[in-house]
């Protein structure tokens, strides 16, 4: 053992130090060397390694950085929403200009600045040191950098050789690359509550374009300030914006800012019309989950902003007018709920579109009666006629045979009580409440919209799960990122979600939904050549526990066409300032929504789907009208709403006397 | 012995090679978006040096340098391109060494190094026994003065130091007697305290070795930001590219800092590779040494090695605030093409070595 290890030993010396005693030596001294080396490296990146980084994040925030412009915001149709342009400054130093002629002569030769603006500027600071020539937007600063310099050097000579002294270099100067001021441009017209807009210095006033969590991203392009981002769980856009500035990337939207000014438009007449508090207006792209437009009103374009004075306007209003109410406000929408429950009965099979359903004119549940608004006669709906005609009675009743936990249960499926995750700020969940609390009446008035709260755009979302065969798509903003040559650095990817309801329940929805325009409550919203399926729905807003039919929410939601649906679009009126009698939504939002339906329709010019009208060889017009039964194969739509007339004749003459029996038992 | 040249001559073409790939990708990776000229012309000149140490590697001997007509030419050579500096010369970075010929510009220190160092090797291997005289070690003194001085007159002092201690270390192999090597160092503490003296800046980032933090916007700075690199590094770096020191705060990340960007980029582990590999240069380098029998190839081959192993530890030295900020580049690795050639065209010399020279007989003697 011994002699196998002193055979080892000599071996190992041999291997590492040589015969020559001098060579050796070297060796040693290298090989201190090297154990100093990896001590102190080793020491830096451990023990020290705090020190350092503490002291780096002082230097980050003193360091003047380099200005760099801002990202470009365009929307899906390359118009630009915010764009920064270079600004161009030249500079001078009007107590060393010894011989003013001379330096007029050489700017006007070269520069082509005339010799009254130079004497206007430099009689004025004649013995300033520093001073502003030419400040413009228009100059390229490359091009005209080389002349700069060249009336520096031709000057500094000319002054030389007549024996001026000074300490300067640099008589005149342009603003280099470490010191570029930039102008940030919003050429569109269009309300600015959704990109927002930042001062001239680059602070963000409000912008609301957020990105959230995009790990992908951050480790491509965002290798700049990695580490500042790391520590966040969500990045904003301001931040994103100060790593995006050197690559002078381009942020594409998924918007359509003309089809948003004629939407602004058109709120703004119905603004005027109905005064109320605020009208909301989406567009959403069933399948990909694209918006193409988010409008409300008031809100404030950059024009109007820039047109008011100081003091014109407060943060606080202006605030008001910026605030994406798409996401932030939580609304109570009232009989927009229903179809959701109808949706969940014939997903679990317990009913079909076709059942008959015995609804009498009131109903008790616990200690309260709910009474309908849409009829005064008692008898046997059809599940579709409750639909469309909004009977709180008949909704109720599928809803008991449902269950509470199964209505929760789809809810939530269809995205309620959860964020949508849409790259804007400020969003709320809205509020749904675990269905053990739910007592009976609670549950009753859930079933048409009340008790429950959702934002704007997570009904957007819910109505293109009903309709496009019944997936959860989840609205995005931002489409992709592209770079300075115009390459997709990231593509934002389409937010597919879990399935909600199967492709057959998705088809009957449609085809009730249908009903709803072409038999029900939104007949005003029919169109001739397009079948469209929606829901009305128009909310008592409660406050102070009770509700008033004064302060109504008049909702409609539409998708369009209603045989291959390809977009959402949504309305919604605040508290509207009319009488009792207009206030319903069939009035107030179905108008509107067709307005808007039909610019969406003549904008993209979709198929038509109900009436399709060609040119003959002979040159008349013909029409061909699409059968019904392509949107849903039951042909029940000749169903009766209203029974026959002896029928109703007899039961008013019964209520009558029901009537006069309560009023002489009173008196 | 065979084994060990053979070795040695695949394994330092090897070792080479893997240094020169490891700099061209870490700098085309972070400069090609940039600035692609000097990613190109760093390749252009890294395919010059290869194709050159081949040639030199295999069609050459290198005993012809040893003859007295060509060691006039070297010594003369290198200080005639010295001269030239201060007519024709450019200053970048305080230091007056660069010539520009038209799209071309190199270092004429970094080659009259070269040349200077075969020349002490062939001139040690001929007069050895003469410098046990005083009169001839002195006469050797002021041949290397000449140079020196030429260099100090460029105001690089770092690389001053560089050849003189390049030449202490081959005196102390060779067989110079021991107390003459005392005069030697005193000589270079000559010349670094005539340096202090001329620029007193000199003693001050010195100082910041010890306290960096005291000269924090002077003298340490480039300490501080190359410390900072290396400890946002740590193990296993931030990934090649990502690196933000090389950005605004870390000066010339590419060539006097490489060591620190790569750090931060690469981290520790990969930093230890690159070490070892400069190590294991020297150990084999070594082992070349000591199978020859030939003279002028011993001290060639210390010389050479020397002056490419010290010179990296000269710059990790320097990039982990060892010592004191000076303008020292990685061989192999840095960006610059005049120093990759000249150290490529030295790597040569070396393989020509371990395949012409004779070979040393030894006997074991077992008692």
């Amino acid at each position: 053992m011994s002699r196998l290890f002193t055979k080892l030993k000599s071996n190992l010396t041999s291997f590492i130090f040589f015969r020559d005693k001098n060579l050796n030596l070297v060796l040693i001294f290298f090989l201190i060397f090297l154990g100093l080396i990896i001590y102190k490296h080793l020491k830096i990146i451990t023990k020290d390694k705090d020190l350092y980084l503490s002291y780096f994040k002082k230097i980050i925030h003193k360091q003047k950085k380099v200005i760099y412009p801002m990202v470009t915001i365009t929307d899906n149709f390359n118009q630009t929403y915010a764009i920064s342009i270079k600004r161009t400054r030249i500079y001078f130093r009007p107590k060393y200009i010894y011989e003013p002629k001379k330096f007029e002569d050489l700017l006007y030769k070269y520069l082509n600045i005339s010799p009254e603006k130079f004497e206007n500027i430099f009689y004025k600071n004649e013995d300033s040191s520093f001073a502003i020539l030419l400040d413009s937007y228009k100059l390229n600063p490359y091009a005209i950098w080389s002349n700069v310099t060249k009336v520096n050097r031709i000057y500094i000579n000319y002054l030389k050789k007549k024996g001026y002294k000074f300490k300067y270099k640099d008589l005149i100067s342009i603003d280099s690359d470490y010191n570029f001021t930039y102008k940030r441009l919003y050429p569109l017209t269009v309300p600015m509550d959704l990109v927002g807009f930042v001062n001239e210095a680059g602070d963000a006033t409000s912008f609301h374009l957020w990105l959230k969590n995009h790990n992908l991203l951050r480790k491509k392009i965002v290798n700049l300030d990695y580490f500042i981002f790391r520590k966040n769980a969500t990045l904003n856009l301001t931040k994103l914006q100060e790593a995006l500035r050197p690559y002078n990337a381009t942020v594409v939207t998924t918007l359509d800012a003309k089809l948003i000014y004629i939407f602004y438009e058109i709120l703004k007449k119905y603004y005027e019309k109905f005064h109320p508090k605020l009208i909301l207006a989406g567009l959403m792209d069933v399948r990909t989950g694209d918006i193409l437009a988010l409008v409300k009103y008031p809100s404030i374009t950059y024009d109007e902003f820039e047109k008011l004075k100081k003091g014109e306007i407060d943060s606080k209003t202006l605030n008001k007018l910026l605030t994406p109410s798409y996401v932030t406000n939580a609304y109570e929408m009232g009989s927009v709920f229903k179809p959701f429950v109808v949706a969940a009965a014939i997903n679990e099979g317990i009913i079909k579109p076709n059942t008959l359903i015995y609804c009498p004119l009131s109903i008790k549940v616990q200690n309260k009666v709910f009474k309908t608004d849409s009829r005064w006669w008692p008898g046997y709906l059809r599940v579709w006629q409750i639909v469309a005609h909004s009977d709180n009675v008949g909704i109720i009743k599928i809803a008991q045979k449902l269950g509470k936990e199964k209505y929760y249960k789809y809810l939530r499926k269809f995205g309620f009580g959860n964020k949508t995750g849409i790259e804007l700020p400020g969003e709320t969940a809205g509020i749904l409440r675990p269905w053990q609390n739910w007592k009976d009446v609670e549950f009753a008035t859930m079933t048409f919209g009340q008790g429950i709260s959702a934002s704007f755009v997570q009904i957007l979302q819910a109505y293109a799960a009903l309709v496009n065969g019944g997936y959860l798509v989840h609205p995005r903003l931002i489409k992709e990122i592209l770079d300075n040559h115009g390459n997709v650095v990231y593509k934002f990817p389409i937010k597919k979600d879990k399935k909600v309801i199967s492709k057959w329940t998705s088809w009957r929805m449609r085809r009730i939904l249908t009903d709803v325009v072409e038999f029900g409550t939104a007949k005003k919203a029919k169109f001739k050549q397009y079948y469209i399926a929606g829901k009305t729905g128009t909310a008592w807003k409660a406050i102070n526990g009770k509700y008033r039919k004064d302060k109504i929410l008049a909702t409609f939601v539409g998708t369009f066409p209603a045989v291959k649906p390809r977009y959402v679009l949504a309305v919604l009126v605040d508290e509207p300032q009319v009488n009792e009698t207009m206030a319903w939504s069939s009035k107030i939002a179905v108008p509107l929504f067709k307005e808007l339906a039909e610019k969406v329709i003549v904008k993209y010019k979709l198929k038509p789907d109900k009436r399709i009208c060609y040119l003959t060889r002979s040159g008349k017009i013909k029409c061909r009208k699409i059968k019904y039964y392509k949107i849903g194969i039951f042909p029940y739509h000749n169903a009766v709403w209203k029974p026959p007339k002896w029928y109703l004749e007899k039961l008013r003459e019964d209520q009558q006397k029901q009537n006069e029996n309560i009023n002489q038992t009173q008196f | 012995m065979d084994k060990v040249r053979n070795f040695s001559f695949l394994f330092l073409f090897i070792i080479s090679a893997i240094l020169v790939s490891i700099g061209l990708i870490f700098i085309s990776v972070n400069l090609l978006s940039t600035s692609p000229n000097a990613v190109k012309s760093q390749l252009i000149a890294s395919l010059i040096g290869v194709i050159g140490l081949l040639f030199i590697a295999t069609k050459f001997d290198y005993r012809v340098l040893q003859k007295d007509g060509f060691m006039k030419v070297l010594y003369w050579g290198a200080i005639i391109l010295l001269f030239l500096v201060f007519p024709l010369g450019t200053e970048i970075n305080g230091a007056r060494s660069w010539i520009k010929l038209g799209a071309f510009s190199f270092q004429p220190a970094e080659v009259a190094k070269f040349l200077l160092i075969i020349w002490v090797a062939a001139y040690l291997s001929k007069y050895e026994h003469e410098l046990k005289n005083p009169r001839k070690l002195l006469k050797f003194a002021g041949y290397i003065a000449i140079p020196t001085f030429l260099i100090f007159a460029e105001k690089d002092l770092g690389l001053v130091m560089l050849f003189l201690g390049t030449v202490a270390l081959m005196l102390f192999i060779s067989r110079v007697p021991k107390r003459y090597l005392i005069l030697t160092f005193i000589f270079i503490f000559i010349v670094f305290i005539l340096g202090v003296l001329i620029a007193p800046y000199r003693l001050k980032r010195i100082e910041a070795v010890i306290h960096p933090f005291k000269y924090a916007h002077t003298y340490g700075y480039q300490i501080i930001q190359a410390l900072i690199a290396i400890a946002r590094g740590g193990f296993n770096g931030v990934g090649i590219g990502n690196g933000i020191m090389k950005t605004y705060y870390l000066p010339e990340p590419y060539n006097d800092f490489i060591y620190a960007s790569m750090s931060e980029e690469l981290g520790f582990i990969c930093m230890i590779f690159i070490i070892a590999l400069f190590f294991t240069f020297l150990m084999i380098s070594f082992r070349l040494f000591e199978t020859c029998e030939d003279k002028f190839a011993k001290y060639l081959i210390a010389g050479i090695t020397l002056s490419i192993v010290l010179q990296a530890f000269i710059h990790i030295g320097v990039n982990l605030s060892l010592l004191p900020t000076t303008g020292i580049t990685l061989p192999f690795i840095s960006k610059g093409g005049t120093s990759l050639i000249v150290v490529l065209f030295s790597v040569g010399l070396l393989m020509n070595i371990a395949k012409n020279s004779p070979l040393r007989i030894s006997v074991k003697i077992k008692v």
